[in-house]
């Protein structure tokens, strides 16, 4: 059987093409509609409190374990890590450390000079 | 091997047809899938994160959860007044026989019931209003009482894992995989 380039070059198209049908019906095949970034629901909630915030700029880790605790559910655990934009350096680490990746961060503004921005780094374990 | 004009003509002829009927093809698939499969949903239902709980010990009462979370209680006199206080759980609250208490975090409530109420009132943590508070929140009337958003507050024999964080009604809630 004699092969040329024009069958070879026609067979790669056809490859190609069709992987890419194969890739997007499968894509597109239904799947959960409802899925949500649980750390960032549950940490773009923790912000619109007022204790949270305060909890962060003290440094009270016993006040920020009890405001995450008055969102989340008892049987999770998190991971919070406070960052001083400015230097770069750990302010503060607190909660279960098997969940210090994947983190979802966010950063605090900060206000006229007396309060530092803060970057928070954030995950809630409710998978793992 | 020597190309042509003409064969490479047909070539980028033949490509990009088979480019457009393919892109077709697909999008047809997707819209008629779209519309022929129902939405999946994977969450049977809807329930608060923290479970709260108004105990009675000894004439007074005490807000508990499973850890220490902070809690906004407003406590109803049989009067009519209120009163609106914070603290950390356990929390142990004054409050008479007759008193309603309610206990809220950002996304919880729980109730120990009072005297009936006359009329109707609506209670949020940042005290009671006439019209429509931030949720969550509890319109009482009479003896009776309804919490906004209206949702389960039992996770009692649900794995944590199957659980997954979601807004309902402005106020964090917890969806249970089905």
């Amino acid at each position: 059987m004699n092969f040329t380039l024009d069958s070879y070059v026609a067979t790669l198209i056809l490859v190609v093409s069709l992987t890419y049908f194969a890739h997007s019906v499968l894509v597109s095949l239904p799947r959960d509609r409802h899925c949500y970034d649980d750390s960032l629901v549950v940490l773009g909630r923790l912000l619109r409190h007022y204790d949270f915030q305060i909890a962060i700029y003290t440094n009270n880790l016993a006040l920020i374990d009890a405001v995450v605790y008055s969102t989340i559910n008892a049987h999770h655990d998190y991971y919070i890590t406070i960052v001083d934009t400015e230097t770069k350096t750990i302010v503060s680490e607190h909660g279960t450390l098997k969940l210090s990746s994947y983190l979802v961060s966010v950063t605090l503004p900060g206000w006229n000079g007396a309060l530092k921005p803060r970057t928070l780094c954030f995950r809630v374990g409710v998978r793992g | 091997m020597e190309y042509t004009l003409d064969a490479v003509i047909s070539f980028t002829l033949f490509a990009s047809t088979l480019a457009i009927s393919l892109m077709l093809v697909t999008n047809l698939t997707i819209l008629t899938l779209n519309e022929l499969t129902p939405p999946v949903s994977l969450w049977s239902e809807l329930v608060f994160p923290t479970s709260l709980e108004v105990v009675s010990v000894e004439g007074d009462y005490i807000i508990k959860s499973l850890k220490r979370c902070l809690v906004t209680y407003v406590i109803i006199e049989p009067e009519g007044r209120y009163y609106v206080g914070h603290g950390i759980t356990p929390l142990k609250v004054v409050a008479k026989p007759g008193s309603w208490i309610i206990a809220f975090t950002y996304t919880s409530v729980s109730i120990k019931r009072g005297v009936p109420i006359h009329g109707q009132m609506i209670v949020s943590m940042y005290g009671v209003t006439t019209k429509e508070p931030i949720s969550p929140y509890v319109i009482i009337n009479g003896s009776n009482y309804e919490v906004v958003p209206r949702i389960s507050d039992s996770l009692k024999g649900i794995p944590a894992k199957d659980l997954t964080y979601s807004v309902y009604n402005n106020t964090v809630v917890l969806k249970v995989r089905g």
